[in-house]
């Protein structure tokens, strides 16, 4: 049952002590070491399953992850809506418990920590959540927002930053403390949560979807911040979205998951031109570039069917039942995340063998020979 | 050239709400010719969804159209009666918005919600089981897998992807000759973005169905469209062919917003994001509404509004290309330099 599971602990374990991590370019850097993480939710919340611990099923929306974060770097993670971006990095800040696998901050494991062990080490980690403005209380002001996470860790006067130096640092002016989220637009909210999440001086900031529903002037401004933010104050980031453009912008390297499991991570200058999974190349070729010059064809070789859920997912490799090149092997057997050096890995039985052209949709591309048929299989 | 399917000339649309009258769309005028697909794009508050709302006169109740003309087949829709417009809406124009689940009843099957959307628009009486089957093949058509046995399902049992196929099926029931896709796909992954356009374009490329496309997003509207409307705080400030607004944008707004989408060849760089915020229709500036956002903005534009002019094959309202006006008054801009008038 858990053979995914098993095949990737036994290649990125080896890779630990062999190559210095799983997708690490430097392996004395590394801030954030994941190994194996597994998130299962139980299928049955009712009072009788409970009550009985009857196992009726349970989701495995994190199913064995494994990979390294380098301070000062920034992870992109993408993939479709359930694929358990989300839920991993809920798992990695503690926000939702694991159900094994190892989480080490700076060497901390962090899987299995009481609240009271959590707190002083949420100051290094913090987030930014997906919905800025459902994320900050409708019913506060924004300085009081700001000074919260102070009131939360007891933090001494003369450690806080002041609402004003806090604002400036994100781009807001100092009238704004007075305001209620309500009256803040999409932007200037998002900018508040960065700036809360800034208040304790995190090393690694977790941003969900920070750019989603934003237009593109104020998603731009915001990815503008991020960048200023990262070289002055030496940040981290793990950035989540499936907004394939901003993690080609912004991430040093990119991670791809897919219905619970990563299948491939690497440099992003890589993975944008010379992507090694079969889906990771899906998943660029469908993305739209704003130039109608580079869309000829583009929409012929769309990936069909959809995500599977989590609940059930497929047998062997889950991207199965969509992959073009899949053969037996590939529904019998789930293929280990392979470690293939200089921290890029991918798991796909296939990937020596296919020869996958850069994406169609990436600029690189548009004089070179069509992409092969990713065709619908479902 | 194929002809002219709307025309729209002048459309002005207000909303009356307590804090004044406010003037969402101002002189708006464009054509989609049959068969064509139109991308409109601009920035939340542009007004995109007013003007989809206001060509089929499904605009809330403080909404009015107050000048202009919405040409269809010869009539101007925002002159018909009720009974009138019923006969355009479905058979002549459809719509499907971007979000499936709002537009279906949860408590009705899809069967039934489609075979009440044909009966809406039919005349004599046909057979349930007729309907039913003419349902299925609309199903079938937009790649719903198993269609004969999902038509018994409620909306909640379909994915997201699914839902908004089967709104494309409900608006496509009666053939119309226009299809307007309000954010359609924004809500989906770019897998099923991608799927949804995908379908679009083969219903565009196999019945001639026209699409008037509304996205905020310029890869969307590059993807699918042959036209673009840029819409700027009510106005169109440009409208021309794709190449033409993706290869030479002539107003500064519609090269902003280009610049401003990030992509891996702007790694380590800025992005241009555009300063400020689109106005609010509150407290509209009395020239161009694009004015204290733009980097080449001169005295004029802020005070008056600059007329729709015709330059190179697409319309655009900025100072810019006007020769009404003298050179020296004029605003200036390296990249329009060829353009600009002597």
């Amino acid at each position: 049952m858990s053979t995914a599971a098993d095949d990737t602990r036994t290649a990125t374990g080896e890779a630990g002590t062999a190559a210095g991590g799983a997708g690490t370019a430097a392996g004395d850097a590394q801030l954030l070491r994941v190994r194996d993480l597994q998130t299962y939710f139980s299928d049955r919340q009712g009072m009788i399953a409970r009550l009985t611990r009857r196992k009726t099923g349970e989701v495995r929306a994190v199913d064995g992850v494994s990979f390294d974060v380098v301070r000062g770097e920034t992870l992109g993670l993408v993939g479709e809506s359930g694929s358990g971006k989300s839920t991993l990095a809920r798992t990695v800040m503690g926000l939702v418990p694991a159900t094994g696998g190892s989480a080490l901050l700076d060497g901390r494991e962090l899987i299995g920590l009481r609240p009271r062990e959590w707190r002083p080490l949420r100051r290094r980690m913090q987030m930014i959540f997906q919905d800025p403005v459902s994320s900050l209380s409708p019913r506060f002001r924004v300085s009081f927002l700001l000074k919260e996470p102070y009131v939360i860790n007891n933090v001494p006067a003369e450690k806080q930053s002041s609402v004003d130096e806090l604002l400036t640092m994100v781009g807001l002016s100092s009238e704004q403390a007075d305001k209620y989220p309500h009256e803040l637009s999409g932007g200037q909210a998002r900018r508040v949560s960065i700036a809360r999440a800034l208040a304790l001086h995190p090393e690694v900031l977790f941003a969900d979807e920070p750019t989603a529903g934003l237009d593109v002037s104020a998603a731009a401004s915001i990815l503008n911040l991020m960048r200023d933010l990262r070289d002055r104050l030496g940040l981290t980031y793990v950035l989540i979205t499936h907004d394939l453009n901003v993690v080609g912008y912004f991430a040093d390297r990119i991670a791809v998951m897919y219905v619970g499991q990563l299948v491939e991570i690497g440099l992003g200058d890589r993975i944008l031109a010379h992507p090694r999974h079969p889906y990771t190349h899906a998943l660029l070729s469908c993305a739209p570039v704003p130039d109608p010059h580079l869309n000829e064809g583009h929409l012929e070789n769309v990936l069909g069917g959809e995500i599977p859920s989590p609940h059930d997912p497929p047998s062997g490799c889950r991207f199965h039942p969509r992959c073009a090149y899949a053969d037996q092997r590939c529904t019998d057997e789930a293929p280990p995340l392979e470690d293939l050096g200089d921290g890029e890995l991918v798991a796909c039985h296939h990937w020596r063998r296919i020869d996958l052209a850069p994406p169609s949709a990436q600029p690189a591309a548009a004089s070179a020979a069509p992409s092969p048929a990713v065709g619908p299989t479902v | 050239m194929t002809a002219a399917l709307m025309t729209v000339e002048g459309l002005e649309v207000v909303y009356h709400t307590d804090a004044g009258t406010l003037p969402a769309l101002s002189d708006v005028r464009f054509e989609v010719r049959e068969s064509q697909i139109v991308g409109v794009v601009g920035e939340s508050g542009c007004g995109k969804s007013t003007l989809g709302a206001a060509l089929l006169r499904l605009l809330p109740p403080n909404g009015e159209i107050v000048g202009g003309r919405v040409m269809f087949e010869g009539r101007d829709l925002a002159g018909l009666s009720a009974g009138e417009l019923r006969e355009v809406r479905g058979s002549g124009i459809a719509t499907v918005f971007q979000d499936p689940l709002t537009s279906l009843n949860p408590t009705f099957t899809v069967g039934q919600q489609m075979i009440d959307a044909q009966r809406a628009h039919q005349e004599g009486r046909t057979s349930k089981q007729a309907l039913r089957g003419q349902a299925i093949d609309a199903l079938t058509r937009v790649g719903i897998p198993d269609a004969a046995r999902r038509i018994d399902n409620h909306p909640h049992e379909f994915s997201g992807g699914m839902r908004q196929r089967i709104m494309i099926a409900i608006a496509l029931l009666h053939e119309p000759q226009l299809l307007i896709a309000d954010e359609a796909t924004s809500a989906l992954d770019v897998t099923l973005e991608a799927q949804i356009l995908k379908l679009l374009k083969e219903i565009n490329a196999t019945h001639g169905t026209a699409i008037l496309l509304i996205s905020h997003n310029l890869g969307v509207i590059a993807e699918v469209c042959q036209r673009v409307v840029v819409m700027y705080a009510g106005r169109a400030v440009e409208e021309g062919d794709v190449f033409a607004i993706f290869d030479r944008p002539l107003h500064p707004y519609t090269r902003a917003l280009l610049a401003a989408v990030p992509s891996p060849q702007h790694r380590g760089k800025d992005l241009a994001a555009i300063p400020g915020r689109v106005p609010s229709l509150l407290s509209l500036p009395p020239g161009c509404k694009y004015a204290d956002r733009c980097d080449h903005a001169a005295p004029v534009c802020v005070e008056r509004e600059p007329e729709s002019l015709e330059v190179a094959g697409s319309r655009v309202r900025c100072f810019l290309y006007d020769d009404g006006v003298p050179a020296a008054e004029r605003p200036r801009a390296g990249w329009a330099t060829e353009l600009m008038p002597a």
